[in-house]
């Protein structure tokens, strides 16, 4: 009995160990198994992505082609516009060049046509010597008259006193020579108002003849310094075009 | 109107003018006064400029008498003897003298007042003198000069102002080294 039992466990045992060592080896081959199918399924999981990747990648880079071509074909027209727009604004600063230089050239001839003002300060000039000349005669008759005057003054003075010698007969006479020296004060009183004026006239004309004349230099010196500055714009404008 | 600021500086301007333009050489005193009495000028003859602008006119008279001294002084500055000259050649040089003295106001002037002219000098009587109220002007000074205690004359200074003149003139600077001259 005791070996049965004892052949019943042992049998027991070993069947068991058997069952376990087959069911063990089941599922390690199923373990195995499902290793390698995750495995596989990994590496397609893998390609997948590696396919959707490399798909995207594509994408991408057709995208980012696309867009670039798109850029440089804007970049293009802009670049088109922009060398159009250039020639316009090159085209309009020639013109207006050419327009400036031309009012130079006008500004020019008519500044040197303003400078001709020096002729008439010549001549005003001149016209002015003549004046202070003519005030120099004028001047110079006035002493005369002055002399004679003064002559006159004298004469009806002696003719004064000779009638006084002639007692009666000479009172007519006397009435006339008063007369007369009545007249010369009078003359000798103009005299010397006309000299006067003769000294006014010399300081009024020569001061108003020098105001002229000053006046014209400082109109020469404005004009000539705005030829200056007109031809220092038209060397520049030239140099600009050359 | 002129301020005084102007007035100053006109009068500092032909002070500064008269003595550097009436010497015979470096060595030659020249002194400049004011005066208030015009009965004190009694030279026979005048030389007259004129500064211009379109705001004011300057004249500047120089009153002098072709006596002994002032001829031999003239003809000093001429580098030449006294005989060797004539009347016209003598008045020629005092006429030289005040254009050179108008000169340097008018460019001391230029350096306020950029737009402006001036005459050529011409010769009046004295007599003239007592009728400067005509021009109306707004400022009449005169001086008294004397050179080397020996040569007397006299300047005037007459500006007629268009417009109210203010300037303050910078008497640190020096015009006398200033050599440029505006020939007739």
């Amino acid at each position: 009995m005791v070996v049965f039992v004892t052949l019943f466990v042992t049998g027991l045992l070993l069947g068991s160990a058997g069952c376990w060592a087959i069911m063990s080896r089941t599922a390690q081959k199923a373990e195995m198994a499902q290793r390698a199918e995750l495995e596989a399924h990994d590496q397609a999981q893998q390609h997948r992505l590696e396919v959707l990747q490399s798909l995207h990648n594509d994408q991408q880079r057709s995208l980012v082609e696309a867009q670039a071509a798109q850029l440089g074909a804007q970049l293009e027209q802009l670049q088109r516009e922009h060398e159009q727009a250039l020639r316009d604004v090159m085209a309009s600063t020639q013109d207006a060049r050419d327009r400036t230089l031309r009012s130079c050239e006008v500004l020019g001839d008519a500044i040197s046509q303003l400078l001709g003002l020096i002729k008439t300060f010549e001549r005003w000039h001149a016209e002015m010597n003549t004046l202070i000349v003519h005030n120099r005669e004028m001047h110079t008759a006035n002493d005369e008259f002055a002399s004679i005057v003064t002559q006159v003054i004298i004469v009806a003075l002696n003719a004064t006193i000779e009638a006084a010698h002639a007692g009666e007969h000479g009172r007519g006479f006397a009435v006339v020579a008063n007369e007369v020296r009545t007249l010369a004060n009078r003359a000798e009183k103009l005299s010397k108002d006309y000299r006067s004026n003769l000294y006014k006239n010399d300081l009024i004309t020569t001061a108003t003849f020098q105001d002229l004349q000053a006046g014209g230099k400082m109109i020469i010196g404005a004009v000539t310094e705005l030829r200056f500055l007109n031809d220092k714009t038209a060397n520049v404008l030239s140099g600009d075009q050359g | 109107m002129i301020s005084d600021n102007a007035k100053e500086g006109f009068d500092y301007m032909l002070t500064a003018a008269v003595k550097s333009s009436f010497l015979a050489s470096p060595e030659d005193q020249c002194e400049v006064r004011v005066i208030e009495d015009t009965s004190e000028v009694k030279e026979k003859q005048v030389v007259i400029l004129t500064v211009s602008s379109y705001l004011f006119r300057v004249l500047t008279l120089i009153h002098f008498t072709l006596n002994q001294p002032m001829k031999a002084h003239l003809a000093s500055i001429n580098r030449a003897q006294v005989d060797d000259m004539d009347e016209q050649a003598l008045l020629d040089v005092i006429s030289e003298c005040g254009n050179i003295c108008c000169g340097t106001l008018n460019r001391e002037l230029g350096k306020f007042y950029p737009h402006i002219g001036m005459s050529t000098p011409n010769l009046l009587d004295r007599n003239c003198l007592d009728y400067l109220q005509t021009l109306h002007a707004g400022y009449v000074k005169h001086f008294e000069v004397r050179i080397n205690d020996s040569i007397t004359m006299h300047a005037s200074l007459c500006v007629c102002d268009y417009a109210d003149l203010d300037f303050v003139v910078d008497k640190t600077e020096s015009t006398e080294e200033n050599g440029e001259l505006e020939m007739f």
